[in-house]
């Protein structure tokens, strides 16, 4: 008898969001990675920094190199298995400017991306070809010390994936490949980009994505910052080289926005995306 | 031999009629290969039976011998031991398939990449050690049954022979004869052994005797149709343990026919015998299904065929001669021939698939002879049966066997008050001759290559575990194949 797969494909990507080196779904939140006893953060509109036990940090004092991990959490509605929470794991390295006096820069170039989820019936690889196609892309702090010592902000930033919009922040997403909007980001000759799921079922997914997000945090140190992510993810499946993955499934965003953050830690200004993936568990252990 | 007895009481038909009804209820009885290999098991006439047969298996074998057969019932019991060996050659470095299968795209000719057509496990994590499988052992049998003749001079016989397992009543072990079997018992099988010499046997079948010196005969054997249908829902597909599942089975039988056609005179006789093909078919569905599940336009579940055929008899046809010599009493003896005719190229495996590399049909000899000294009995049977199968350089195992038979049977009668007894033995050896093959890639349908030449699903790189031939064919690269069976039976028989 031929057993039916089951598939469970969780792809909700983010290149704004960075990687923990666990396997498995963290039920850890943003506040265990954060430093002393005010680091329990419970949801993004209570985020008040460090209070008064932080020490201000000089703004001059931040630009440089970080090595940066974010974890995107949703909550994704899978047929045949239900509600599974699912992280998407960023590694990335972002380099640090100050614009005024009240704004700095980063551009961030994407290391490596993974995917986790709290079932393990399949894997979704995200392919080298897709992660040399992300091109390094800019984001604003703001600097809110309105909101609190060290604190900051980082307005609403949009990246597509696979398409290219006159308006990437309103624009519908293209429904079809044939659409003259879809390119080939990563040049496998498939339209969009390209992921790959392996497990009981397996296959390639063509996709055109869409993320936005906002960030909020503060400067634990001039070395080290964290805070939270909020996201919203739009996708839309353009084919597939197996029928089983032919539609995404529903998804929100996780309910608790502790579990979307972000941590960054200085490294030197000679350092690169290969050795931020090389030094990862030393990065952050 | 026997002569026919004269005065005889009658057995009322409907007796017989409703015996078989019964086992036809059971609806278990299938195939009689069993029955082919060994001829009587019990009884002077073994592998001869389509020509010499005096007893209650000329129902099967030739049912027009029932006109010659003195009423009788007839019960008895036989072993057979099956000693057989598979030698699986040892397997090259290079062709075992590493892990990283889990994570590759098979490269394309062009260069672009597709999902692996085939998805053979790991070879380190097959659930069984290759080679592993040994299907020798013993099988044990009760077989019972009469002879009935109507008439003052008797224009018509009836028979009836039924052939029990004393262990399974039905076994079916079905298996795959490629690289599909790693996946099971990662093992050979003995294709026209094994498995379908477990099952029972029920036949029924009459003989006319419109000349005193012809009789023609027509038989039926119970066959079965079984379909089952596997409902299942999975709550939680991540949890594949947890199941709710209800099966349902029908069972139907069939009657396949079988005739038999025997002229003799005082010193010599001419039978033939056609049987119809026979198969007993499982016909199945698994209807699976999920919660909050979309399933394809006009289905209320995902279904999965199946189809699996058990015990296959192709057309067989037979012609023989027996010679008397000497007189019907006291010292004499015979001679017989036989050679039975297969038609094993429309063969159908365990899985209801034609073999890739055709069989051929076979012509089977068998020569006999025998002794009477008074009340006693003896005969010799030699018998060789060529193998359909051709070499199995491809892909497929099929594992037959040329096949040198020998028996030797033992029967003395004796009286007890009115009625006439008789006590029979047979014993017989059939030796599988050595039979060793080496697969090829110049067959016509070669090995498989199951990890063909694959990139890596992140890095695209190529896997050089991929490069070159992967498999994990049982039979790759090669196999030798022999063994023995032997067979033992007594029966006891009553004649009024």
């Amino acid at each position: 008898m031929r057993l039916t797969t089951v598939w469970l494909v969780v792809l909700f990507f983010s290149a704004t969001t960075s990687c923990s080196g666990s396997n498995s779904v963290a039920d850890a939140s943003m506040e265990e990675y954060l430093d002393g006893a005010d680091g329990g953060a419970d949801s993004a509109a209570d985020w008040s920094g460090c209070g008064d036990h932080c020490a201000k940090v000089d703004a001059e004092s931040l630009p440089g190199s970080y090595a940066m991990f974010q974890v995107n959490s949703r909550i994704v509605n899978v047929p045949v298995v239900g509600q599974s929470r699912s992280e998407t794991r960023t590694k990335a390295l972002v380099t640090v400017t100050r614009r005024d006096q009240e704004h700095l820069d980063m551009l961030i170039r994407v290391c490596d991306l993974e995917q986790v989820s709290e079932t393990t019936l399949v894997e979704v690889v995200f392919p080298e070809a897709f992660l040399k196609s992300l091109e390094a892309y800019p984001r604003l702090i703001e600097l809110r010390p309105d909101l609190g010592i060290n604190n900051f902000t980082s307005p609403l930033a949009v990246e597509v994936y696979g398409a290219r919009l006159e308006n990437p922040q309103t624009d519908p997403l293209p429904t079809e490949a044939s659409d003259s909007r879809v390119y080939d980001q990563d040049g496998d000759g498939k339209p969009g980009i390209t992921i790959r799921v392996t497990g009981i079922v397996d296959g390639e997914i063509w996709l055109v994505q869409r993320n936005s997000s906002t960030l909020s945090g503060l400067f634990e140190s001039a070395d080290r910052w964290s805070g939270l992510i909020d996201s919203e993810v739009e996708q839309v499946y353009l084919g597939s080289d197996n029928p089983a993955l032919s539609k995404p499934n529903e998804s929100w965003k996780d309910p608790d926005p502790s579990h979307s953050y972000f941590i960054m830690v200085r490294v030197g200004e000679d350092k690169d995306c290969s050795w931020i993936v090389d030094n990862w568990g030393t990065l952050f252990p | 031999m026997y002569n026919i007895p004269s005065g005889k009481k009658r057995v009322d038909i409907l007796t017989l009629v409703a015996l078989f009804l019964v086992f036809i209820g059971y609806k278990h009885a299938r195939g009689s290969a069993l029955l082919e290999t060994l001829g009587d098991s019990t009884e002077l006439s073994g592998m001869l039976a389509r020509v010499e047969s005096t007893g209650i298996s000329a129902t099967y074998f030739n049912p027009a011998l029932l006109s010659f057969a003195p009423a009788q019932f007839k019960a008895g019991f036989f072993t057979i031991g099956q000693n057989l060996s598979i030698k699986l050659m040892d397997r090259p470095s290079g062709v075992d398939i590493s892990d990283a299968i889990y994570r590759a795209r098979q490269l394309n000719p062009d260069g672009t990449t597709s999902r692996l057509e085939i998805r053979p496990l790991p070879t380190a994590e097959l659930r069984a050690k290759r080679g592993s499988y040994d299907a020798s052992g013993w099988l044990s049998f009760f077989e019972f049954g009469t002879v009935v003749g109507f008439g003052a001079k008797r224009p018509f016989s009836l028979g009836f022979f039924a052939l029990i397992p004393t262990a399974d009543f039905q076994g079916q072990q079905p298996f795959f004869v490629d690289e599909r079997e790693q996946y099971f018992s990662n093992s050979l099988h003995f294709e026209l052994l094994e498995d379908r010499f477990s099952g029972a046997v029920f036949v029924l079948a009459l003989a006319w005797r419109p000349l005193g010196w012809l009789s023609l005969g027509a038989g039926a054997l119970m066959a079965n149709s079984t379909r089952a249908v596997s409902g299942i829902f999975m709550p939680d597909a991540s949890n594949q343990q947890d199941a709710r599942t209800i099966s349902r089975v029908s069972v139907n039988t069939r009657l396949v026919p079988h005739f038999g056609v025997v002229a003799e005179d005082q010193s010599w006789r001419v039978a033939a015998t056609l049987h119809f093909p026979l198969q007993n078919k499982v016909v199945g569905q698994g209807e699976l299904q999920f919660w909050n599940y979309d399933y394809p336009e006009g289905q209320t579940a995902l279904y999965q065929n199946f189809s699996f055929v058990h015990g296959f008899l192709p057309w067989r046809v037979s012609l023989g001669g027996r010679y008397l010599l000497g007189p019907p009493q006291g010292l004499g003896g015979w001679l017989s021939a036989d050679i039975l005719w297969s038609q094993w190229s429309a063969y159908q495996n365990r899985m209801n698939e034609r073999p890739l590399d055709h069989w051929s049909d076979t012509f089977a000899p068998t020569l006999g002879g025998g002794l009477r000294v008074g009340m006693h009995e003896i005969s010799l049977q030699a018998g060789y049966v060529p193998s359909p199968v051709p070499a199995q350089t491809g892909r497929t195992n099929y594992v037959d066997n040329d096949r040198l038979q020998l028996g030797l049977g033992y029967q003395w009668r004796f009286d007890l008050g009115s009625s006439r007894l008789s006590l029979g033995a047979h014993l017989s050896a059939i030796h599988l001759l050595y039979r060793s093959v080496k697969k090829s890639p110049d067959a016509e349908h070669p090995v498989i290559d199951e990890f063909p030449d694959s990139v890596d699903i992140a890095t695209n790189q190529f896997i050089p575990e991929s490069a070159g031939l992967q498999t994990n064919n049982p039979g790759y690269p090669g196999f030798s194949s022999s063994g023995w069976l032997f067979s033992l039976g007594v029966a006891l028989r009553y004649c009024r």
